[in-house]
């Protein structure tokens, strides 16, 4: 009897030292939603008085080529960074963390260093290097014979994104590579030369043994990925402010325009919810097939 | 005996409290709060200084000033409205698509009857009213005079037997003359600062445009679809094509640079470059007002800017001192002088006043207070967002190709015609009185 009694007073403690984070969710995070999806009826300048849409900014959203054009570009940004950020960073991680490498916490720090520096930092630097009237770009194409000041990737909207995408994969690689050392570290070794005896090759060594342990690593990488590479926002403003011609132009910078250039805080507020509502979407569905854990 | 003293400490206690607000009284204070985005050393010190000068001029106002960064400014001082704590006095761009909707719920003053009082428009420069009214209601009051003019390479201009151009037809042929004698012609980007497409277009498109026909887009909401905006248009393409402005004028580039290595012959910049140019080259600088065309009716007009205006909240409880402040600031002699000296900016004040400046400075003061220029603010003082963002942009994608005078005339409209739905053009801003 007595023990069942502490074990109420147990639960209702548990419950109790509860309160002040569930309070801190619902007021920072709880009302912040309800609010914007409030603002998301609105045709609202944020300042003067609001008049009641329903959900007539959801449909000027959703027939806005720009909104299509920004959720695009992210896609590919995503994409990009998974290629030239993840994979790399993966494959660094994998090499580095074998006990033979030499210098392996110099390797570290450096391939780290980028990600510590300021978007609008790396974005400046590699905006010079992309200049094509006296950038790195142009001195290395003209070393090799061809015509550097020919070709402007950031001012091209067939390139543009791509210059955006390679200087944010720079910063993301090392990133990645540190939480997958930790994860490659973790991993059991004597399976990886149990599997060399059978006669298996590095490659199905690294695929078939290594890759599965770290798997819940990579989807939680993935996961943050796609979320971090959908919040973008000051490398895209310091490097092309969305041009030339909006093809740069990405969802949280289109958002802010919205909201902050145009005052049109309603659908500057539809736009973010729908940004909300995709990345929770992208989450479930992926946590739900390819990022399933097998039992 | 217990009851007496406690009485007496009182009565003592009492006393003591009184002598304080005594004297409180007689050196009554009011304090006026000011949020402003001099927030780097030259404009500043400025400010400080006469704020300092107006504390010893005025010692019943105290003033408490905020300098912030000008977005943060602008985001604080939303939430500041809307919790009725603003400050008395904000300095800020206020051109109608910046304040436009502060104003129409309320927030700023109605300075109209202040100009009268204090006799504003007799002592300070048009632009200071022009650009902040519309809909005969008047929220601010402009400072920091700038102008867009013809900088150029006077070094180069003499070398090749250049004079100052008459008209955009004869700068164009100047130009060719430059280019074919190898020198970078203009240093002018058209990129992705608002400001390089905005201020470059501005001084083209006032070139072509009359007096009359600025004005019924200004203020009536006129069509851009104009001969003379299209002319425009086309000499900007023109020189894209004939290749007179950088490589790759589409990419960010520094134009200050670009100038400063002496290689370069022209610049269409504001007076805000003249310290730097005085500073960093050693080559002759000559400003020239920016040629109108031999197509414009009335010879063209000249870009002009206030770079920030006073406003005042409207729920100020010290709008008098807020006024004096104001007054003091920029209708005075001395602080004309201050705002030129230690500011390195043109003061708005139209009287005479003692000040030493630059040779380029001085330039710039004949330009300003030349009476056979026309001056008149330039079309970031008094486009809507949309509008706006179009100009901002507008450059680039003449440079990229996505823009032609078709397309330019009809996006513009088009940007246009959305700031009237929203009431934020000076043709359809209404205040509800």
């Amino acid at each position: 009897m007595r023990k069942k009694s502490l074990y109420r007073n147990q639960i209702i403690m548990g419950y109790v030292l509860l309160i002040p984070a569930v309070l801190f969710f619902a007021v920072f995070f709880g009302y912040s939603l309800v609010q914007a999806i409030h603002y998301s009826m609105l045709d609202w300048d944020g300042v003067t008085k609001a008049a009641f849409v329903g959900l007539g900014n959801y449909r000027e959203l959703f027939t806005d080529p720009v909104f299509w054009k920004a959720f695009v570009n992210n896609i590919f940004y995503t994409i990009g960074i998974l290629a030239f950020g993840v994979l790399p960073g993966l494959a660094l991680a994998y090499i580095l963390s074998r006990p033979y490498i030499k210098g392996r916490t110099l390797f570290r720090s450096v391939y780290f260093f980028p990600r510590i520096i300021s978007a609008v930092v790396y974005g400046a630097v590699w905006k010079w290097m992309y200049d094509p009237r006296n950038g790195l770009l142009r001195l290395i194409i003209n070393l090799f014979g061809g015509d550097g000041g020919g070709f402007a990737i950031t001012g091209n909207v067939k390139t543009a994104m791509l210059g955006i995408t390679i200087t944010g994969g720079w910063t993301y690689f090392g990133f990645c590579m540190v939480i997958f050392i930790a994860a490659f570290m973790g991993t059991n070794m004597e399976l990886e030369e149990a599997a060399k005896l059978d006669g298996a090759n590095n490659w199905q060594t690294f695929h078939r043994v290594t890759l599965p342990q770290i798997r819940p690593v990579i989807n939680m990488v993935l996961v943050y990925t796609v979320i971090d590479c959908f919040k973008v926002y000051d490398l895209v403003l310091v490097m092309t402010s969305g041009g030339p011609n909006d093809a740069t132009q990405i969802m949280t910078y289109y958002i802010y325009k919205q909201a902050f250039t145009f005052n049109r805080f309603g659908y500057g507020s539809a736009a973010a919810i729908v940004l909300g509502i995709f990345m929770v979407a992208f989450t479930v569905i992926y946590n739900a097939t390819l990022g399933k854990e097998e039992l | 005996m217990k009851k007496r003293t406690i009485a007496i400490l009182m009565t003592a206690a009492m006393t003591a409290s009184m002598l304080p607000g005594t004297f409180a009284g007689a050196e009554e204070q009011t304090t006026i709060t000011i949020w402003d985005t001099f927030i780097d050393g030259t404009l500043g010190a400025a400010m400080s200084d006469i704020v300092a000068a107006f504390e010893e001029a005025n010692p019943d106002v105290k003033v408490e000033r905020v300098p912030k960064e000008l977005t943060a400014l602008s985001e604080t001082l939303k939430a500041a409205f809307m919790a009725g704590d603003a400050p008395d006095i904000v300095y800020l761009e206020a051109g109608i698509g910046t304040a436009g909707n502060y104003v129409q719920a309320g927030y700023y003053e109605d300075l109209t009857a202040a100009y009268e009082e204090y006799g504003w428009k007799d002592s300070l420069m048009s632009a200071c009213w022009e650009i902040p009214s519309a809909d005969n209601f008047i929220w601010g009051v402009g400072n920091e005079m700038e102008t867009m003019s013809l900088y150029v390479n006077q070094d180069i201009f003499d070398e090749l037997g250049l004079d100052q151009p008459k008209t955009v037809e004869e700068l164009t042929a100047d130009m060719q003359v430059i280019k074919d004698a190898g020198y970078q012609v203009l240093a002018n980007t058209l990129d992705s600062s608002w400001s390089n497409n905005m201020n470059f277009i501005g001084t083209l498109l006032y070139a072509y445009m009359t007096q009359e026909e600025i004005g019924d887009v200004m203020n009536n909401d006129g069509s851009w679809d104009k001969e003379s905006v299209r002319r425009a248009v086309a000499c900007i393409t023109d020189w894209l094509d004939k290749g007179y402005f950088p490589e790759h004028p589409e990419v960010d580039g520094d134009q200050e640079q670009m100038y400063f290595s002496g290689n370069t012959a022209c610049w269409v910049t504001g007076n805000w470059e003249v310290g730097n140019i005085t500073e960093r080259t050693e080559f002759k600088t000559s400003i020239y007002p920016f040629p109108g065309s031999e197509t414009c009716a009335d010879g063209g007009s000249q870009v002009n800017f206030a770079g920030g205006a006073y406003l005042v909240y409207s729920g100020s409880e010290a709008k008098d001192a807020a006024y004096r402040f104001i007054d003091f600031s920029i209708s005075n002699p001395d602080t004309a002088k201050t705002w030129a000296e230690v500011g390195g900016t043109m003061p708005p004040y139209t009287k005479e006043y003692e000040v030493e400046l630059s040779d380029l400075a001085e330039r710039v003061v004949e330009l300003l207070g030349d009476e056979t220029l026309q001056n008149t603010a330039g079309i970031n003082m008094w486009l809507g967002t949309n509008a706006f963002d179009f100009f901002s942009e507008a450059g680039q994608k003449l440079a990229i190709g996505a823009l032609d005078e078709d397309s330019f005339v009809a996006e513009a409209d088009a940007a246009k015609n959305k700031d009237v739905e929203t009431g934020l053009t000076k043709g359809s801003f209404k205040i509800n009185r």
